[in-house]
């Protein structure tokens, strides 16, 4: 049995050693917001939190995976509830088709919990690893912007 | 078709590590970020029993700088290599390259040993490291054995490592008065694979230059120096260089590389592109050095 950490809750199950972490993840724990495509960690739609680092699924071993903290999608917002990088993607149509959107999502996460102070070109930079076949791009970008700049009036608030 | 299943094995320490691969020998392989070594498994080219993860060993993983020298532990991630801000101060083509391969996702996973040991004849990190004349550390049941790096690969994907051999750790020695070297890669994005790479690093000595160093990526079988190249500079002061130098200097570094057409480029274009990035690589290095 190996004990994973997905989203703040605890799972055994049994998993053998040539499972990626993208195959256990969707499969065997039902997290289907873990889109697997290219499986050669090149498109960035399987991308998962590991530590806090963006890291794509598709490329790692599951037992690696093994005193890790994963996030995925399913771990940021709810329906009822969206996470404010969510809301932002709505607000500014950062999306067509959706399926590169989580694994996106989970990279502007990565990047907008540094904390650091954003210009366009380095969230450009921050989704190297992200392909959208629809092209959604500008908008991505303008989306991510957004969601770190409430997140800059939310600290100052505090 | 996927390779066979395997065992999987997470040792703690590096004599452990060594000792799993005395015993299994050929029959296991050292993972570390496995970036190379998946898809090669998923695609069923290489099929080993053992796994042996030597990703979470904390021995292979820091960025130290000791003594003029800097010691990078083999699984260190290329994600800390491109944030270490004393390495961007002092070796800053080690932070042009990292930044400048595969995915920010895969640069959290992928390691410096791994690149190296991959022994792609494009391998990035490896043709910054070749200019740097990096050392590495080799260990096994008998002990570590030093090597440099440029005697370590043989061909594509062939490399000096012994079966029974761990890389532990890259050494970079600062020489000196000044070591900078200075990385330029040709391809579409930081993701593709390299048409051609070149790093090029110049040491002077009141001005006058004493050694220079130019590596090669993806126009030979291996990462390679230039060194007829190389040797044109040398004696010459560096803060009187023109354009006509650099240009000479640049197309016998052409002249040295060995290219092959395949789907990325043909002969003629990498010929031509490794002279327009070597000259480019030594007017950067040239900029960095303090004559």
């Amino acid at each position: 049995m190996t004990q994973f950490h997905v989203n703040g809750r605890f799972y055994d199950i049994e998993v053998s050693p040539d499972e990626t972490l993208a195959d256990v993840l969707r499969d065997k724990l039902g997290f289907r917001g873990v889109h697997v495509s290219c499986e050669r960690g090149e498109c960035g739609a399987c991308t998962i939190l590991m530590d806090g680092k963006p890291i794509p699924s598709c490329m790692v071993l599951a037992l690696k995976a093994e005193g890790k903290e994963i996030t995925t999608i399913e771990g940021l917002g709810s329906p009822g509830n969206l996470h404010p990088i969510q809301k932002a993607f709505l607000e500014e149509h950062a999306f067509q088709c959706g399926f590169c959107t989580p694994g996106i999502i989970l990279s502007a996460k990565a990047l907008i919990d540094r904390k650091e102070p954003l210009t366009a070109l380095q969230v450009s930079h921050a989704l190297d690893g992200h392909i959208c076949r629809c092209g959604s791009y500008p908008q991505i970008v303008k989306a991510i912007m957004r969601a770190a700049d409430s997140q800059k009036k939310e600290l100052r608030h505090e | 078709m996927k390779g066979s299943a395997f065992e999987y094995i997470r040792p703690e320490t590096c004599e452990e590590a060594c000792e799993l691969k005395d015993q299994f020998s050929d029959n296991a392989i050292f993972w570390a970020g496995g970036t190379d070594l998946l898809p090669l498994w998923k695609d069923g080219i290489i099929s080993p029993q053992y796994c042996i993860d030597i990703s979470e060993i904390a021995d292979l993983i820091h960025i130290v700088f000791n003594n003029s020298q800097f010691y990078i532990g083999a699984a260190t991630n290329l994600s800390d290599i491109e944030a270490s801000s004393i390495l961007r101060e002092k070796v800053p083509s080690l932070g042009e390259v990292s930044n400048q391969m595969a995915t920010p996702q895969l640069r959290n996973l992928a390691t410096i040993g791994g690149n190296i040991c991959n022994a792609s004849p494009a391998a990035d990190l490896a043709v910054a490291l070749l200019a740097l004349d990096a050392k590495l550390k080799l260990l096994s049941v008998k002990g570590e054995r030093f090597l440099a790096l440029s005697e370590f690969f043989h061909g594509r994907r062939l490399t000096a490592i012994r079966q029974n051999e761990l890389l532990a750790e890259i050494i970079i020695p600062l020489t000196g008065l000044c070591t900078t070297g200075f990385f330029k890669k040709v391809g579409r994005t930081s993701v593709d694979i390299a048409l051609a790479n070149v790093s090029a690093a110049i040491i002077a000595e009141k001005n006058i230059i004493t050694e220079t160093r130019i590596s090669m990526g993806a126009v030979a079988s291996r990462p390679i120096r230039a060194l007829a190249a190389e040797k044109i500079l040398i004696g010459m002061d560096g803060t009187k260089l023109n354009d006509f130098t650099l240009r000479e200097v640049s197309s016998k570094a052409s002249d040295e590389a060995q290219p092959v057409s395949d789907m990325r480029a043909p002969v003629a274009y990498r010929r031509e592109i490794v002279k327009v990035i070597v000259k480019r690589a030594l007017d950067g290095a040239l900029k960095r050095t303090k004559v």
